[in-house]
């Protein structure tokens, strides 16, 4: 497993992200402290969304500080990597802040911990509980919610 | 000329009737009978162009640091893979337009495969003695389609990483197996070790291809032994076939459109960019880009997994059957099981089991063609679900919407074309008339007396 408790989130260079450099509505890849990047459960995607938007499931709160959410960036359908994030700036809202993968275009609901909410996908997107220490650095706050990357016959949410 | 090699031949083979007779065999006229041939001669430039490539690829997932002769990515980290495609491309005399041509060829073989699957099927080419070739033709048509993946797979760029990684998934969502399957085949989770690039190489350079050559002989050897099939005409019967003798006619002529394939392949290759895997950029399993589009003949699968909704059954702590099972696995399934049990179906339900050397017109078989219509209507529609991110890009038309229009018409309008196949065909039936030119008329005849008859 990449994540654990403590793990510290860092950008490509390999420098710690701070939860100060995460804008609402922005979209920064991370990866987990010294794991090889190849792996599939390394890659994240941290977005930020206003605390008020979150639906986040009872049993996540806490899992998004100031509305910083992290989520595995392997797609549940097919392994590619979610590398879009639609983000709408002005009224009228049509659609909600998603996660979109560019393969087959399986969308995630950031808000509700990753729900699919359209496209192929069978299951949510795995969220990283994430903490931001005394530093102002970005901590897994635990491990993935799911397994990452595509389903397969064992898979168990 | 030709007498001296057949004697020369003969005193050392004592075959001069063989020979005589494959001089003499009969190739009856009709265009729609090269699309084989066309075939056949891309497979022949994707050999050639392919043996020169494999002088200069690397099939290594070793990481290496690029200095090549490409600017934009000098330093970054790639495969051996990868920087041998760039360095083929840039710096090895025509290798750049071996590899277009190797590419452009692979898209064009598929293309005049299908077409004369359709061919064959519409024609009713298939029935009754030469079910044999027509199974080895589906089989090749499948053999294509993986060569084809696995040949662009190879060059480890973003594009084929982020195939490799759908190919994956597919794998893996095999209900049972698939995940041992999967972790066997890439020799560990994705995106695998490096020798899973030697599996795919040796693949793609030495096993589908020969499997294709083997193929490919059986088919020509059953065409021989059965003969080509013909239209019926004002000459041809079942018991004859009409048509021009491979000596000293049709050798030539098909030699020319082998030339002829071969020049058009390499103009394509040589003035018409394909898969600058440049601009892609390295495979990384967390990268990926937007509007991605594989080649051609992979667009049904990829409408498939797309247009399938997010059903994921599960009993208990299992997935019984993953998403990408749904359209990675069960439809080209059934789309080949239903190509491969199509014969035997025919047969059952007309009861016909009979010899046929002449063919049906599309319109003679209206049921069948009513059938076929729908069938490669329904593949079709899929097809061109795969491209709904595209006609978003260029038409602004919502991407979403697409895909909820496509996944009602792909079961509405198969039928609704079926039928309208069928009734054109009871209609063309009843007129005899020409499907694009209308009416014919008769044919007028001069008599003797110079009046018309």
């Amino acid at each position: 497993m990449a994540w654990s408790r403590g793990r510290r989130l860092v950008d490509e260079s390999g420098r710690p992200l701070r939860a100060d450099e995460i804008a609402v509505g922005s979209m920064t890849p991370a990866f987990a402290e010294g794991v090889d990047k190849k792996r599939l459960d390394a890659a994240l995607i941290v977005v930020r969304l206003h605390e008020h938007d979150l639906e986040l499931p009872r049993d996540r709160s806490g899992w998004a500080p100031s509305g910083i959410l992290a989520f595995s960036k392997i797609c549940t359908h097919a392994g590619c990597a979610v590398s879009m994030f639609r983000y709408p700036l002005y009224a009228p809202h049509t659609s909600k802040p998603a996660l979109v993968c560019p393969c087959h275009y399986s969308t995630f609901d950031p808000a509700a911990g990753g729900k699919v909410i359209f496209g192929p996908a069978g299951r949510p997107l795995p969220q990283l509980p994430v903490a931001v220490d005394e530093r102002g650095e970005l901590r897994a706050a635990g491990p993935m919610s799911g397994a990452v990357g595509p389903s397969w016959w064992g898979v168990d949410e | 000329m030709i007498y001296r090699l057949v004697r020369y031949l003969d005193t050392r083979t004592g075959q001069a009737p063989l020979i005589k007779r494959l001089l003499r065999y009969v190739f009856p006229d009709h265009w729609s009978f090269l699309l084989g041939e066309i075939a056949l001669y891309c497979f022949v430039v994707l050999v050639g162009t392919g043996i020169y490539l494999t002088f200069f690829f690397d099939a290594s997932s070793r990481e290496v640091v690029y200095h090549g002769a490409y600017a934009p990515l000098h330093g970054q980290q790639v495969s051996e893979a990868y920087r041998s495609v760039l360095d083929l491309s840039f710096r090895t005399k025509a290798g750049l337009l071996m590899r277009q041509t190797h590419h452009w060829a692979a898209d064009v073989f598929l293309v005049a495969i299908t077409l004369h699957v359709l061919r064959v099927f519409f024609t009713g080419a298939f029935r009754k003695p030469r079910e044999l070739t027509y199974y080895v033709g589906v089989l090749m048509l499948a053999l294509a389609l993986f060569e084809g993946f696995a040949g662009y797979s190879l060059a480890d760029d973003l594009l084929s990483g982020m195939g490799l990684a759908i190919a994956y998934s597919v794998v893996l969502a095999i209900p049972f197996v698939g995940g041992n399957l999967a972790l066997a085949i890439w020799h560990g989770p994705f995106p695998g070790t490096t020798e899973f690039f030697s599996r795919l190489y040796i693949a793609h350079v030495l096993l589908v291809p020969v499997a294709i050559g083997v193929l490919l002989s059986i088919h020509v050897v059953s065409i021989v032994f059965t003969h080509h099939s013909q239209f019926r005409g004002s000459r041809e019967r079942e018991d004859n076939v009409v048509g021009t003798p491979l000596w000293p006619g049709y050798l030539f002529r098909t030699l020319g459109l082998g030339f002829a394939v071969t020049a058009v392949l390499f103009l394509l290759g040589g003035l018409i960019q394909i898969n600058p895997v440049w601009e892609w950029g390295p495979f990384r399993p967390d990268l990926s880009t937007n509007g991605a589009q594989p080649d051609w003949y992979l667009g049904w699968l990829i409408g498939a997994l797309r247009l399938v909704p997010g059903w994921e059954p599960r009993a208990g702590n299992y997935t019984l059957i993953p998403n990408a099972f749904w359209g990675g696995v069960l439809f080209p399934m059934v789309v080949f099981g239903a190509l491969f049990l199509w014969p035997s179906l025919e047969r059952l339900i007309t009861g016909d089991r009979g010899y046929h050397h002449l063919l049906d017109r599309p319109r003679d078989a209206p049921w069948r063609t009513g059938i076929g219509v729908g069938f490669f209507t329904w593949v079709g529609m899929v097809f061109f679900a795969g491209s709904s991110d595209r006609v978003f890009v260029e038409l602004h038309i919502s991407y979403t919407s697409q895909i909820h229009v496509y996944q009602v018409a792909v079961f509405v309008l198969p039928f609704l074309a079926g039928w309208i196949a069928k009734r054109w065909c009871e209609q063309l039936l009843r007129s005899e008339a020409h499907p694009l030119r209308g009416p014919g008329g008769g044919r007028v005849r001069r008599t003797e007396r110079g009046g018309f008859g």
